[in-house]
């Protein structure tokens, strides 16, 4: 892998044969070494972190510690995914509001990207600030996707996996995403590690750091690659940071006291980023940093 | 000794003191430390064999005085939740072990004060009389120095009494960090010493028996401490060689009086490697995916482990404090294929067995581990009537 390391380091995107190498590579800490030193090319030593209220049904009584409201589900119809954005933003104040993937809005508008940039314009007079994700993996022509969303005046910043249980199969997607943002140029974060796991072979770490690596190593044009806190773990998403993750992502914005009375979801987060010799930095759903 | 001078000194074949040791630890990169693990893993398994045991932890008893304060699995003597198990219990898990190829119970419990010598001694005898090939890995020192107190014995004779009855080898349980400070502030230093925990360990290499050596960090200890462990075991190791593997994993604080945190992830990764390179005399270093889970147990495999412990089946303790992770012998092996190394079955003694059983026969997918009781049934099995109690409790129950 050392031959790598010139391109990790002046952030130039590896090729797909390169890539391969890196998803086939048994020495796992040569991946780490490189897909690190690409992290810290893109930003140094600071790891954000989102904490996010997600939201299944009706409003939130309270926010807690939360930067972002993320509405979650297939809604019915955009009137009704309007009206539960209304009632919602009208408690969250200056909490950004998001919600919904692109792929189930698209379903809604019977796929037709002009009804979609009409839903997408009546989602955002209701208050919706972006729409939550984008799966690489469902949609056929995400660029016009994007555009139609931003046509509605909403804005498309995450882009997800939702099911992906073979590494070539991630690797045709990290591609994706780096043409994605090459036409659209709107991505800021990337969370490559699929949402769906197969319940009796689950993905092994082994392929989850890779496939963390190699995301950071060819979306070299993405700001930001992403794992999620809640979904993969407090343990392998802390690990990820040494294999290129650079943003950690849905940090519960409500204390449980699961961690105890002394220690809170954000204390938590920002020892587990320390300990990863990295620097902590809370950030917002525009993934502006907050103090 | 600045990180690369030390780096240098461990490829060169040097010993690390405990100076070069708190340097590596406090200030390499993970990736050197990992490289460096890698490297000395490569070295002492150049053939690139993971292994693995189908066993079974069978918890015979939660009745403890000991009340160490990370535990969360024991019940005080007299408590409604407490629970002992017979021998036909046991060996239904034994038969249940056996069908999913196993050979081995890695049989630990609380140190109960109403389980004398004369249950052990009987229960081993059975087992051995009814499934002569299957192994007992069996009672930590704490345990061996609760038996030795109860009965009056030494330690040493304790040993032999219970290697006449059937014991095979002796588990690493009960170290938790071999500093007394430490021990005092966690309350176990009334079941074990450091002194005395090697001492026994030390009583059990004499007298034949293979052990493993463990170590739970991440409660009160300092680095320094944590470093005094280690080099206690690679002393013990020069001294008797009977360790056959290292076993780190982190507290698990969930439901315990200590309370707290766990130590983050990678921090199990660079602890499990700088034991690789500290404890330079032990052979074999297991991943404790049942504290880490599967996806770092497996990464482990990375930082200096060579061995991807127990299948399991059945596990307490751990799970009393929070950590519900399972992995069947399948995914075990998965997980061993999938880092490129070949998986091999072995015994407690880490001799290779062969390929792996579900690739030789149809054994059931477990995607759960076992618990003592199923039915979440209290109380001690009747079998129980017949021997000595101490405490005023279990004396009026055998009347």
């Amino acid at each position: 892998m050392n031959d790598l390391e010139p391109k990790a380091a002046a952030r130039e995107a590896l090729t797909h044969a390169e890539a391969q190498r890196v998803l086939g590579c048994p020495d796992l800490v040569s991946v780490g070494v490189l897909a690190e030193m690409a992290r810290k090319a893109h930003h140094g030593e600071r790891v954000t972190y989102g904490q996010v209220l997600t939201v299944t049904e009706g409003v939130p009584t309270a926010l807690e510690a939360a930067r972002e409201v993320r509405l979650e589900g297939r809604p019915a119809s955009f009137e009704a995914a309007a009206a539960w954005t209304r009632a919602v933003v009208a408690v969250a104040g200056d909490v950004p509001v998001t919600g919904f993937s692109v792929a189930d809005l698209l379903d809604l508008a019977g796929g037709d990207h002009l009804a979609l940039a009409e839903g997408a314009a009546v989602l955002k007079a209701a208050g919706l600030t972006a729409v939550a994700s984008l799966p690489i993996d469902r949609v056929d022509d995400p660029a016009e996707l994007v555009r139609a969303i931003e046509h509605g005046g909403l804005h498309v910043w995450r882009v997800v996996i939702e099911q992906a249980p073979a590494l070539e199969t991630r690797l045709a997607l990290i591609e994706r995403v780096t043409a994605l943002q090459q036409e659209v140029g709107t991505v800021k974060t990337f969370a490559p590690l699929p949402i769906i796991d197969q319940v009796d072979t689950p993905s092994t770490g082994y392929d989850d750091v890779r496939t963390i690596a190699v995301a950071r190593l060819v979306c070299v044009n993405v700001p930001s690659i992403q794992v999620d806190w809640a979904l993969y773990g407090p343990k392998l998403a802390q690990v990820a940071i040494a294999y290129g993750a650079d943003d950690l992502d849905n940090v519960p914005a409500v204390d449980t006291l699961v961690l105890g009375t002394r220690r809170s979801p954000r204390q938590d987060i920002e020892r587990q980023i320390t300990a990863a010799f990295a620097t902590p930095a809370a950030r917002d759903a525009r993934f502006e940093l907050v103090r | 000794m600045s990180v690369l001078a030390i780096a240098d000194k461990l490829v060169a074949g040097g010993r690390l003191t405990r100076a070069e040791a708190k340097e590596l630890y406090l200030k390499a990169p993970t990736s050197l430390l990992g490289r460096l693990a890698d490297r000395a893993r490569r070295l002492r398994h150049p053939e690139g064999i993971v292994t693995y045991i189908i066993d079974r932890n069978v918890n015979y008893t939660n009745v403890c005085v000991a009340r160490c304060k990370f535990c969360a699995f024991y019940r005080p003597v007299g408590s409604g939740e407490g629970y002992t198990l017979g021998f036909d219990e046991i060996f239904t898990k034994i038969e249940e072990t056996m069908a999913l190829g196993g050979g081995q119970l890695l049989l630990q419990g609380g140190h109960n004060p109403d389980v004398p010598l004369a249950w052990y001694e009987d229960l081993f005898r059975q087992v051995k009389g009814r499934y002569p090939d299957f192994r007992l890995h069996a009672l930590s020192p704490p345990e061996v120095i609760h038996i030795s107190r109860l009965s009056g014995l030494s330690t040493p004779e304790v040993i032999d009494r219970l290697i006449a009855a059937g014991l095979d080898s002796v588990p690493g349980g009960g170290a938790e960090i071999l500093v007394d400070r430490v021990r005092k502030e966690l309350h176990c230093d009334n079941k074990a010493t450091a002194d005395e925990w090697l001492r026994v360990m030390g009583e059990a290499h004499r007298a034949g028996l293979r052990t493993t050596a463990t170590m739970m960090y991440g409660t009160v200890e300092t680095v320094d401490e944590r470093l005094e462990h280690l080099f206690r075991l690679r002393e013990q190791q020069d001294e008797t060689g009977g360790f056959t593997a290292f076993i780190a994993w982190s507290y698990q604080p969930e439901h315990t009086e200590l309370g707290g945190t766990e130590a983050t992830g990678i921090e199990y990764l660079r602890t499990l490697a700088l034991s690789r390179l500290v404890l330079d005399n032990f052979d074999n270093l297991q991943a404790s995916w049942v504290t880490q889970g599967g996806k770092v147990g497996q990464l482990s495999l990375a930082y200096g482990a060579n061995d991807m412990g127990s299948v399991m089946i059945e596990e307490n303790v751990v799970r009393a404090a929070g950590a519900e992770y399972c992995m069947d012998e399948f995914e075990v092996v998965r997980n061993i294929e999938n880092a490129g190394f070949v998986a091999k079955r072995r015994n407690m003694h880490y001799e290779v067995l062969g390929d792996p059983v579900f690739r030789e026969r149809e054994v059931p997918r477990m995607l759960e581990l076992a618990v003592a009781r199923h039915d979440g049934r209290v109380g001690e099995a009747e079998d129980l009537r017949g021997y000595e109690a101490r405490s005023a409790a279990a004396k009026r129950l055998r009347k």
